[in-house]
């Protein structure tokens, strides 16, 4: 999603507007983020707040939408380790530490996309908060590992496991009943 | 090349490998069909996952609800004023139900206006600081230098393990005393029957003693070299303790010898022997027998204060009754319901008294009093009156401006407190009870720490923070108010908002009561930002 850069400076910034053209894609990004749609509501009204409050920091040289989508990010996942009294929520197990598993399954097929879109959300929905969050912000935010790594406080190779067990086990919930769109 | 596994040509296909990898992994593709194909394959499930959970957009109508800056949710001003001043009246309403709609006098000490009792404490502790200048100043400079320490070990180890800063802060806390510890410090833990030491036992460490079982008395009989902290029912000490005494029981007897301080909570506090320094306690009676020898102070807070034997130094005591009977070298400082001083009793110093009626002090005929005899009764007519002076406002004006130079400079030195809001009614209840802790817990660990292992310079190091941390409260506390009322957050916004506060701590009747409910919310406010910045800066980076 190439955005154009806002160029107009934050006092310049008609904030109504940008909060009718980005609500939507803050209250989804909380909606994956935290798998609740009334905290997702409240997230995304928090998540402006916050925002419309911090506006002078804002630099027009990066797109708003990237501004706006991180503060939120920032904010769901407070809100996530807030929740859980174990504030490392993405460690990975050291038992298992940066061996990446080899592949009991493999790549979605595209053919998917179309159909299967409300599926895979609904998958990302079952997933913990351990995978979900890594995935959302690769494949919602488009972040990079680094900026996510940054984001969740862990190492830049973690965050590739993460992303990578976390599509295995997309693969698994989804491929039950999609053999057929396997690979090979 | 062999094959990459899946997981490297996972990376490869978001573009996360390193160039010169990437770069092998390309040319292996060009050769290797299979690669190839799951390179292709993993790409489309990137793109895939991407439309999808980006398509929801189009697919989902949301109502977009409107945007209100200040939210609903939010507190405004008005609410915030209204909630301070609620509050304030209803602990004043309630308090004057249950003591009369004046506080009692021996609670008139604890009022914030009351500037009296501050100022004795800052007076003794300048005389302490003149008189131990040197040894206080090099103490606090190696304080301050070990403390730095301790904070660039907590950092250090923090980034290292990338543990939690609270296990990096245990770590760090517990190496410094490991570095710092001498044999002396060493810690003797005792439980039940065996917390009692008998007479025949010298234990040269310091003692833990907590009653358990059956056994709910502990009895100090015996020789301990180090300091005694006790828990229990009765605690007796009629042996010798080198050290301090740190005490919990409902009834402690001290018949033996104390060398250091002895800092008790009790319902009966007797004291028969001797302690080397100070008495401090908070208890329901105190009784200081014809053969106790008290080394320097005795601070009590009771109901019932008898003072038979000799205090040497000064004799501080707050509550219903301080009976003095004995000697006390200086200084006897009252404020409470009575005062008397028996036929027999000496006092070197000035008798300083607050009470509420001149005949609550009673002096025999036979006492002497080395200095002035200072009674202090309430203003009840002045206090109005002080409004109709120039001098109020010009001191209130100069106050407005103290405040305001000393807010720019903090949000100039510290920028993190600029952004810092409360926006919902949740977050200033959690402030303030964070608040309320942070008030209580920090003189309390700072006594502790002053008499116990690393020593009364960090004490007094942190005492000091914790005075500073309180003035800025109120300035943190403007701020938000200026914000509020202002819209904005610039020097403007600021001087209005401490004009507003300095107006609201001295409204007449509750003007007390809001600086101290400000001064407990602008504490928690600093205390939380201090914890989010330290435990949780990656994720309210941005916030």
């Amino acid at each position: 999603m190439v955005e154009a850069v806002e160029t107009r400076k934050p006092a310049e910034l008609d904030f109504e507007a940008v909060y009718n053209t980005h609500y939507r894609r803050v209250l989804n990004l909380c909606r994956y983020l935290l798998n609740s749609p009334d905290k997702a509501e409240d997230a995304a009204h928090e998540a402006f707040l916050r925002a419309h409050a911090r506006l002078d920091s804002y630099n027009p040289a990066f797109p708003l939408s990237t501004w706006i989508l991180k503060i939120a990010s920032n904010y769901c996942i407070d809100l996530l380790r807030r929740k859980t009294a174990e504030k490392r929520i993405f460690d990975l197990d050291t038992s298992q530490a940066y061996e990446p598993p080899s592949t009991a399954s493999s790549p979605l097929g595209e053919v998917l996309a179309a159909e299967r879109g409300r599926d895979l959300r609904r998958a990302l929905g079952s997933l913990t908060e351990k995978y979900r969050v890594p995935l959302v912000l690769a494949y919602y935010n488009e972040l990079s590992y680094e900026e996510i790594s940054e984001i969740l406080g862990v190492e830049r190779t973690q965050v590739a496991v993460l992303i990578f067990r976390g599509k295995e086990h997309l693969r698994q919930r989804l491929g039950k009943g999609l053999g057929k769109e396997r690979l090979q | 090349m062999r094959c990459p596994n899946e997981f490297t040509c996972a990376l490869f296909a978001e573009g996360e490998l390193p160039e010169g990898k990437s770069r092998e992994i390309a040319l292996h593709a060009e050769s290797c069909e299979a690669c190839d194909r799951l390179i292709t394959a993993l790409r489309g499930e990137s793109r895939m996952l991407v439309q999808c959970l980006q398509d929801i957009d189009l697919e989902e109508a949301v109502e977009v609800p409107d945007f209100t800056p200040k939210a609903s949710r939010s507190i405004s001003f008005a609410t915030f004023a209204f909630v301070i001043i609620g509050i304030a009246l209803v602990f004043r309403i309630s308090t004057g139900i249950l003591f009369g709609f004046d506080l009692p006098a021996e609670l008139r000490w604890l009022n914030p206006r009351e500037a009296t009792m501050s100022l004795g404490v800052a007076v003794n502790a300048a005389f302490y600081a003149v008189q131990n200048a040197n040894s206080v100043f090099t103490d606090t400079a190696q304080s301050i230098a070990l403390m730095c320490l301790a904070g660039a070990l907590l950092f250090g180890m923090a980034t290292a393990f990338k543990r939690s800063a609270a296990t990096g802060s245990v770590i760090a806390v517990l190496i410094t005393m490991g570095l710092m510890s001498t044999p002396s410090y060493a810690v003797d833990l005792r439980k039940g029957p065996a917390a009692s030491i008998p007479a025949s036992e010298t234990v040269d460490d310091s003692v833990f003693a907590t009653a358990g079982g059956k056994m709910q008395s502990i009895d100090i009989a015996g020789t301990v070299k180090g300091d005694v902290f006790a828990i229990g029912d009765v605690v007796t000490v009629s042996g010798n303790v080198d050290g301090n005494l740190v005490v919990i029981a409902r009834r402690v007897e001290i018949s033996g010898m104390v060398g250091g301080t002895v800092l008790g909570a009790a319902q009966t506090v007797t004291v028969s022997g001797r302690v080397g320094r100070n008495l401090i306690t908070a208890s329901g009676t105190v009784d200081i027998n014809k053969q106790a020898e008290i080394g320097s102070n005795s601070i009590t807070a009771s109901s019932e204060t008898t003072v038979n034997g000799s205090v040497q130094r000064d004799l501080f005591s707050a509550g219903g009754i301080l009976d003095i009977r004995g000697t006390v070298g200086r200084d006897v400082a009252f404020a409470g319901g009575q005062l008397l001083l028996n036929g027999s009793s000496q006092v070197g110093g000035n008798l300083n008294a607050r009470v509420s009626k001149e005949e609550h002090v009673r002096v025999a005929s036979g006492a002497t009093i080395g200095g002035q005899r200072n009674i202090r009764l309430p203003e009840p007519a002045q206090r109005s009156s002080r409004y109709l002076t120039v001098r109020f406002y010009v001191w209130q004006a100069i106050r407005v401006l103290t405040l305001f130079v000393t807010g720019l400079c903090l949000f100039k030195l510290v920028p993190a407190l600029v952004p810092m809001r409360f926006v919902s009614g949740m977050d200033w209840l959690k402030a303030g009870g964070v608040g309320f802790m942070t008030l209580v817990a920090v003189p309390v660990a700072a006594i502790i720490v002053g008499i116990t292992v690393i020593g009364l310079p960090i004490a007094l190091v942190s005492f000091v923070l914790y005075l500073v941390a309180c003035y800025f409260a109120k300035i943190i506390v403007a701020a938000f108010v200026g914000r509020s009322v202002m819209h904005n957050s610039g020097a403007v916004s600021l001087l209005a908002g401490i004009v507003l506060v300095v107006i609201a701590v001295n409204l007449p009747w509750i003007g007390g009561l809001i600086n101290f409910v400000l001064i407990l919310l602008g504490l928690g406010a600093i205390a939380l930002t201090t914890y989010n910045s330290i435990f949780q800066r990656r994720a309210t980076v941005e916030v």
